[in-house]
């Protein structure tokens, strides 16, 4: 076996078990019968040579879109491809909420609407910050491309606006040396995960119903600043209400309406929702426990310190059954499925 | 529903209506289809000959041996021929009403013009 074969082999490695025992041979063939027609004259050359950028490219996506599929795929694959295009959905959803509740935040704290109280989180920005807040704000347009279709500009403006965070945790963690590592590259991997959910809309990816979607988003923003206000002003019970508390009751209130359409309709919804469920359940939990890891280390004498770490602890429990739950149904409901292979012969 | 047929699809099993290629006779015979407008990548080939297996409109024809390995042979299906032609009359349609269109375009703008003059 050449060096140039055995590279390519290890590169269809990305392509799953089944596909791989359908078509390497054919692939692996085909990849070597182009390199040496496009350099006849000199075979050796050819043979230590490495597969180009272009054909591995080519080779992720397929990987991506044999795993995460569309209709016409493996059940499974669709199941997991509808799962994650879901949870790309409801994460750039969170982004473009906070992002639009930042600004109201911002504006009401430089404007006191009278006779309410702020909620803890206002603060007057400064410039730096106002740009901040502002440019976040790009994940609304982020989230309406991928509403409508126009998933390659999404995917590249999610990957510019994820920068930042990056930047800023690269930052808080080398020159200001944050105190956990580990609860910042957690939170950057929260907050970039919808953005890698969004190799799951590739080009046989259906179109996502919009109306739903679109509600969602002022829905969502006022619920937000709902549970903001709840929080009360600074001091009180704000510090409850952070973002993997507001991202619990969303968790928790998601399984609540999938059990109940399960008891409506008396069998379980499709399985991708289960499957969203566990993947966001999981995803949360972990958000959760790096927070509670912080907490953790907050002085014994700070008000609330002990309620807080008991809701974090409820909260964990309850993200923990929830995952757990939704990935037994989604198991239950994936082991009936069947496995896809393609029968050549 | 029909699902629509993608570009490379289509040249995949316009390669195929002449007779049974291996994957790098259909590479070959997209780019000269094309005139090399269209460089089918093999991870882009194979991804979509298993699906136009899967939906029955392409099968193995033969194995040959070829260099110490087994080249596999495709060939259209009836399916996969019926699927072509109403395609192929899908996109000829396209491009009618698009001519069609120019056109009555390119006349009204000449009288227009020559009403002015």
């Amino acid at each position: 076996m050449t060096p140039l074969e055995v590279r390519y082999r290890r590169a269809l490695r990305m392509l799953p078990t089944a596909y791989r025992q359908a078509w390497e041979e054919d692939m692996v063939a085909t990849y070597l019968e182009r390199a040496y027609a496009a350099n006849p004259d000199d075979p050796e050359d050819v043979e230590l040579g490495s597969p180009d950028a272009a054909e591995l490219v080519s080779i992720a996506a397929s990987a991506v879109r044999l795993r995460l599929g569309a209709a016409g795929a493996p059940p499974r694959a669709v199941a997991w491809g509808a799962a994650i295009r879901r949870v790309a959905l409801v994460g750039l959803l969170a982004h473009a909420v906070v992002a639009v509740v930042a600004v109201l935040v911002a504006v009401w704290a430089a404007r006191r609407l009278p006779g309410v109280a702020l909620p803890a989180v206002a603060y007057r920005p400064d410039s730096w910050q106002t740009a901040w807040v502002l440019a976040d704000l790009l994940w609304l347009p982020v989230y309406g491309c991928v509403v409508y279709g126009h998933h390659r500009i999404a995917r590249v403006l999610a990957a510019i606006l994820i920068v930042p965070s990056v930047l800023a945790t690269v930052v808080d963690m080398v020159v200001a040396g944050g105190p956990s590592p580990v609860s910042r590259l957690y939170g950057l991997f929260f907050a970039a995960l919808p953005v890698l959910a969004l190799a799951a809309f590739h080009r046989d990816a259906p179109p996502v119903a919009s109306r739903p979607w679109l509600i969602a988003l002022p829905a969502g923003v006022v619920l937000t600043v709902a549970a903001l206000l709840i929080g009360g002003p600074a001091g009180d019970r704000s510090v409850f209400v952070d973002l993997p508390a507001l991202w619990t009751v969303g968790v928790v209130g998601a399984a609540i309406a999938y059990l109940w359409a399960a008891a409506v309709k008396g069998a379980p919804p499709p399985v991708h929702q289960a499957l969203a469920l566990a993947v966001l359940g999981v995803a949360v939990l972990g958000l959760r426990v790096a927070t509670t890891v912080e907490h953790l280390a907050f002085p014994p004498e700070l008000p609330h310190r002990s309620a807080l770490l008991a809701a974090d602890l409820v909260e964990a429990a309850m993200l923990l059954v929830v995952a757990l739950a939704s990935a037994a149904a989604a198991g239950r409901e994936l082991r009936r499925a069947p496995h896809t292979q393609r029968s050549l012969a | 529903m029909r699902r629509v047929m993608t570009e490379q699809a289509f040249y995949i099993l316009t390669a195929l209506v002449d007779g049974p290629r291996h994957g790098y006779g259909i590479v070959g015979e997209v780019a000269e289809l094309t005139e090399g407008r269209v460089d089918l990548r093999v991870g882009t080939l194979y991804g979509v000959l298993d699906r136009l297996v899967a939906d029955g409109h392409v099968e193995l024809d033969r194995e040959e041996p070829h260099q110490g390995r087994l080249r596999r042979y495709f060939r259209l299906t009836d399916s996969g021929r019926e699927e072509l032609v109403a395609e192929a009359a899908r996109l000829e349609a396209n491009a009618r009403a698009a001519t069609r269109k120019l056109r009555a375009s390119g006349r009204t703008r000449t009288a227009g013009a020559e009403g002015v003059a």
